[in-house]
């Protein structure tokens, strides 16, 4: 009886499924202590639906010639290979790499007209004091660099 | 006709040899679906489904292999899929499910009492557990065979069934105490 509570406590903290065969295959399966604590299989057949319970499964048959058929359908369908969809994603995107090229409004990423317009500096003063200013405006740019000194 | 002319059969694509499949396995198959999930509804679905799946893969089947494990492999499979379907679709509704199910086992008690206890005693059971208790106990499987049906270690099969028999060993205890108390 004693090694029976030392095998059982052994069971319930040994984490390992082979540890726990090897307590049931060593102990419990030939003890008639330990059996006791178990379920027969009359007693687990008892609490099953057995074959005879089942009932009518007449329906059976009807609903998966049914559900076959459908099956056999889509199969002989169109099916879409495996390939084919990878192609149809990348035929999908080209289409909208292309089409954003093509209608990307012109104004996006441009300057806007109000730094094209023409550039005008009132006064500039450098350490609170008037400076002299230089703008240089490349040709065909709309930028401007604007260059400030101190009057020496 | 025997097994595996049965399966050849089936594979050149005679319809009335795969009924004759279904009308062989379709009790038995009824019977675990049902023990394994505890409704009728959830168990035909699983075993049309189990069907479905045995016709169009019977190709894959190792015709050396044991095709009644095979099958069971599925149907175990099929029936695990539904529970944690089943699960997850309730998770949300557990009160609403615990509520249900009191108002049930009250109104089953009055019509079949033992079933519905061997019922609430199965259902305490890990799905995993269930599946194992069926082999063993309906199909006389051993741990190695169980091992092969739901794809693990022939020692984890026997822990899983040592565990199932001792949880409703305890339970069918508890239950005395209480009827006899009762």
């Amino acid at each position: 009886m004693f090694r029976c509570r030392m095998v059982n406590f052994l069971f319930s903290i040994i984490p390992l499924k082979i540890g726990q065969d090897f307590l049931l295959r060593k102990h419990i399966q030939n003890c008639p202590s330990c059996q006791e604590n178990l379920a027969s299989l009359g007693e687990t057949k008892s609490l099953l639906i057995q074959e005879a319970e089942v009932g009518n499964l007449e329906g059976l048959w009807p609903k998966i010639k049914v559900r076959l058929t459908e099956e056999k359908r889509k199969e002989k369908g169109f099916r879409l290979p495996r390939w084919g969809l990878a192609v149809g994603a990348a035929g999908l995107v080209a289409v909208v790499i292309i089409g954003l090229w093509l209608f990307w409004p012109a104004h996006i990423g441009k300057p806007s007209e109000e730094l094209g317009r023409p550039f005008k500096i009132k006064y500039i003063r450098v350490h609170d004091k008037p400076a002299r200013a230089f703008l240089l405006q490349p040709k065909d740019s709309n930028m401007i660099i604007i260059w400030a000194e101190e009057n020496i | 006709m025997n097994e595996k002319q049965l399966i050849s059969s089936c594979l050149e694509g005679e319809a009335e040899a795969f009924k004759e499949m279904v009308d062989r396995y379709k009790t038995k198959a009824m019977a675990l679906a049902f023990n394994i999930l505890g409704n009728r509804e959830d168990a035909e679905d699983a075993c049309q489904e189990t069907f479905i799946r045995v016709y169009f893969n019977l190709n894959k089947f190792d015709l050396q292999g044991s095709f009644r494990n095979w099958f069971y492999t599925i149907l175990s499979n099929r029936c695990l899929d539904l529970l944690r379907k089943r699960r997850r679709f309730f998770s949300f509704f557990k009160k609403m499910k615990e509520e249900y199910s009191n108002r049930a086992s009250v109104q089953s008690s009055s019509s079949s009492e033992s079933q519905s206890l061997a019922q609430n005693i199965l259902q305490g059971l890990s799905p995993k557990e269930r599946v194992v208790l069926c082999l063993w106990a309906s199909e006389g499987y051993s741990g190695v065979e169980i091992g092969q049906v739901i794809k693990c270690s022939s020692s984890t099969a026997r822990v899983l069934l040592f565990k199932a028999r001792k949880k409703i060993k305890n339970k069918l205890e508890k239950e005395n105490v209480s009827l006899s108390n009762g």
